[in-house]
């Protein structure tokens, strides 16, 4: 039987305290005594140790503990198992943490690189249609108000082309009413010749001058028509091509209207995009980060105490079926069980959606 | 033109839908969330409902089932207009009674492509 370390040291302090008390006596005693004491005491201190210790090469080696005794060894296992439990717990908890760490930091990316691209792309579309309005109303505007056409639409080069639409129409009401005014004119004169030829103040007017009278006016009024539909034909050819100007800026808006159409779907799918990974965002917010931090807390709760137990070496000791551990939360290495809650977590945040292509249904519509 | 109830519970979501809905003609009113469609639905008379399915409070599959039990909805075309792409859980809208299944984000000709199917 091997005698604990400290005891034996003990033994040789209570073996000099005794010895102390007879010190005085050295300075009456003949010396030869004092030397055959001190050799007698020291003899019985040594046999004393010898029977507690063994040998004395064995005593004189215990003098420092040893560390690699085994069962030293099993004890400073047995004690440190629950800080290896909770190292072992820090590490898978550390592990699975990281790893959701990641998965957050990839989802954020994903949302960041998301609403980068719906806001470039709402910008875009913006912009595209805020163009293309803006040339539609100046085509409209050139058509309605200004006295040349489009540019770039038809290409006459008579006077007639370079006026706008309400000018036309306001250059057929004038030649309209002048023809009118011509016919009036065309019949007060046929009238007062009539009326000429009538006349009974002794001087009655012959056929021969009534003929060339009324032929007279026959031929000013055939020049007027004449002028009247040369400038009716000038007028209509103007319409005419004025008409094809307008067919085409009609087109032209027609078309444009089409690709406002296209743009301002694209810009709603952008939106839809950016309401998507806000919610994808929000999520990560919530449940994720929620449940990481309380892990990391309650870990460092845990730990807190431990370190208290241990400073005040109130530690128990762990034995094969220790419930001290299960109520301190040193259970086992749950970092599996995490990396599993990670993994659902992650898994509950979606795939990335995939926009709709233009035409198409494909699978993002089903009808039952 | 239809009448039709929008219900979602994003903002963002319910305008693109109404923008789409009432520039092609349609009348349309929108609910945030599905106790609110219910009030909409007693108050008037829808020709189709369009519903996302994750929402607070009772989702969208549910309000189908809702929307089922009323006697002047039974045969109203519903649509689920939703994230949502797992046949799993469009199973689930078919039993429930959901006419058909869009998945965000929709494409607003096929929107409307949908809608001139159901309405006939």
């Amino acid at each position: 039987m091997k005698m604990p370390i400290f005891e034996r040291q003990q033994l040789t302090i209570y073996a000099l305290v005794a010895l102390l008390p007879w010190v005085w006596a050295v300075f009456f005693v003949p010396v030869w005594v004092s030397g055959v004491a001190l050799l007698l005491t020291t003899a019985a201190i040594i046999v004393a140790l010898s029977l507690t210790a063994g040998t004395i090469p064995e005593l004189l080696e215990a003098e420092e503990p040893d560390v690699d005794a085994p069962v030293d060894k099993k004890a400073i296992r047995r004690s440190s198992r629950p800080l290896r439990r909770l190292l072992s717990r820090w590490s898978g908890i550390t592990h699975s943490t990281t790893t959701e760490l990641g998965e957050t930091q990839g989802a954020l990316q994903e949302v960041i690189d998301e609403s980068e691209t719906a806001v470039l792309s709402i910008s875009k579309s913006f912009r595209s249609i805020t163009s293309r309005s803006t040339q539609q109303i100046e085509y409209a505007m050139g058509l309605l108000k200004t006295t040349r056409g489009p540019g770039d639409v038809g290409s006459g080069d008579s006077t007639e082309s370079e006026m706008s639409l309400p000018e036309y129409i306001r250059a057929y009401e004038v030649l309209l009413n002048l023809t009118i005014d011509r016919l009036s004119d065309f019949a007060k004169d046929c009238l007062s010749a009539l009326q000429g030829a009538e006349q009974t103040d002794g001087k009655a007017i012959t056929l021969g001058e009534l003929r060339e009278k009324l032929r007279q006016i026959a031929e000013e009024n055939q020049n007027d028509a004449e002028q009247s539909r040369a400038d009716a034909i000038n007028l209509s050819g103007g319409m005419v091509l004025k008409n094809q100007q307008v067919n085409d800026v009609l087109k032209h808006i027609n078309t444009t209207a089409q690709e406002i159409r296209r743009d301002v779907n694209q810009l709603i799918v952008a939106m839809q995009f950016q309401d998507i990974t806000q919610q994808k965002l929000e999520r990560l917010r919530g449940p994720l980060l929620t449940e990481i931090i309380k892990s990391l807390g309650s870990i460092s709760d845990e730990t807190r105490v431990l370190s208290k137990q241990l400073k005040m070496g109130m530690l128990p000791l762990p034995s094969a079926k220790d419930p001290g551990a299960e109520s301190a939360g040193l259970d086992e290495d749950p970092a599996p069980a995490d990396e599993a809650q990670g993994r659902s977590r992650a898994d509950h945040l979606g795939s990335k959606p995939k926009p709709i292509s233009g035409g198409g249904e494909g699978n993002s519509v089903e009808l039952f | 033109m239809a009448f039709i109830l929008i219900v979602d519970d994003s903002n963002t979501m319910r305008q693109m839908v109404q923008f789409t809905l009432t520039e092609a003609g349609h009348e349309v009113i929108e609910a945030r969330d599905a106790a609110e469609a219910m009030q909409q639905l007693q108050l008037n008379n829808f020709d189709l409902v369009i519903s996302d399915v994750n929402m607070p409070g009772m989702n969208g599959i549910d309000l189908v089932k809702e929307i089922r039990t009323m006697p002047d909805y039974k045969f109203t075309p519903v649509l689920v207009l939703t994230t949502e792409s797992e046949q799993e859980i469009k199973q689930r809208g078919r039993a429930a009674g959901a006419t058909g299944w869009i998945v965000k984000p929709f494409n607003p000709e096929v929107l409307l492509s949908v809608l001139g199917k159901v309405l006939g």
